[in-house]
């Protein structure tokens, strides 16, 4: 004796609707999730028109924000070359007089000579001679900062000390391609500092 | 007469959304056996009753060789009276209660143990996909069992498929 039952279909529809979802998501992380990398190549392109401005009067943080994102944004570790080297440096020029003018300090004098070294890092071709410059303008920068801090941010002397430490750490003796993490170090201070001031 | 069209009785393939239940043999296209286990014919349909969600009939086309015994049947017995149902020509079809069929799975057969290959001949059969009502029921009823026509013909769907003829005696529920 035989017994043969029947039910009721169940809905496909939802099934398909969740494939679907899921697929789309795939996609979106595929297709439209920028590449970090592309992100410094265009930063790099469009940045250093306008980075020269010191009369930038831009709104609050702008540069600051600038500056950390940008450094930030290079997961590659500076890059390999100079020009990211060069970029970091004028932000951070820019984020620090936009403080500095805040603050009504004056660094003027540190400043300029910081944007003299980041400008031949960029103008001299020659790898060797970068580590001095960025030294230089490390010295500069950081010296700049210190006394700032000294002066406006009393209670960000370990943070400012660090700057400094991380600027003294590079060595003009090896080449910026060995001591691109003591370089990244310095940058990655330094905004930590800026975005405290501000 | 009373009874007009059954209502509760339906093709499986019309009601889309419907399907054998899992852990049930969709036994389509198997073969089905008489009691002496000679083939008559193959499972085309699957007639539910939706109420009660199972399987009461096997919609079963039948082989060339049935509907030439069942003329010689017809022949034979022109004298005797007036038959409701006449087979005619592309009426290839006929029911067999669900109960009265073994499953054997592993072979794909329906094997109707209590029907014999006269039995099959001389049943009233019907055209593919034809609606079936409570009518024709009662005569196959007549064909396969004999003298049972009187106390089923007042029954509404809901008894008469909950006779034994529509029930499994195996393990399942």
């Amino acid at each position: 004796m035989a017994e043969i039952k029947i039910e009721k279909k169940k809905a496909i529809w939802p099934w398909i609707l969740a494939g679907l979802l899921v697929f789309a998501v795939i996609i979106y992380f595929l297709f439209f999730r920028s590449d970090t990398d592309d992100n410094v190549a265009d930063n790099t392109a469009t940045t250093v028109a306008d980075s020269t401005n010191f009369a930038n009067t831009s709104e609050n943080n702008n540069t600051v924000d600038a500056f950390v994102t940008y450094v930030n944004s290079d997961t590659a570790t500076m890059g390999l070359d100079h020009v990211f080297t060069h970029n970091a440096l004028i932000k951070l020029i820019d984020a620090t007089k936009e403080t500095a003018d805040k603050q009504s300090f004056d660094v003027q004098a540190d400043l300029d000579k910081a944007k003299e070294d980041a400008d031949k890092i960029n103008d001299d071709p020659v790898a060797t001679t970068h580590a001095d410059y960025i030294k230089d303008a490390t010295t500069k920068l950081s010296t700049a900062l210190q006394n700032m801090q000294q002066a406006k941010y009393p209670q960000l002397s370990a943070e400012s000390q660090k700057v400094k430490d991380a600027s003294n750490n590079i060595s003009t003796a090896d080449l910026t391609l060995d001591q691109k993490h003591t370089v990244k170090t310095f940058f990655n201070d330094a905004a930590d500092l800026l975005k405290k001031m501000n | 007469m009373t009874d007009k069209k059954n209502k509760s009785l339906f093709y499986l393939h019309e009601l889309s959304d419907y399907k054998v239940a899992d852990d049930y043999p969709d036994v389509r296209d198997w073969e089905v056996k008489d009691a002496d286990n000679r083939t008559v014919g193959k499972v085309d349909g699957l007639l539910v009753n939706k109420d009660a969600e199972r399987v009461v009939y096997l919609d079963v086309e039948v082989d060339e060789d049935v509907i030439e015994a069942g003329h010689d049947t017809y022949a034979a017995e022109a004298s005797d009276g007036v038959h409701e149902f006449l087979n005619e020509d592309g009426e290839s079809h006929l029911i067999v209660p669900i109960g009265m069929v073994n499953l054997d799975e592993g072979n794909k057969i329906a094997l109707a143990s209590q029907i014999n290959y006269e039995t099959f001949a001389k049943t009233s059969r019907f055209s593919k996909g034809t609606d079936l009502d409570r009518d024709y029921e009662l005569v196959v009823f007549s064909n396969y069992f004999p003298g049972s026509t009187d106390k089923v013909s007042n029954e509404d769907a809901g008894d008469f498929y909950k006779r034994k003829e529509f029930e499994s005696t195996s393990g399942r529920s």
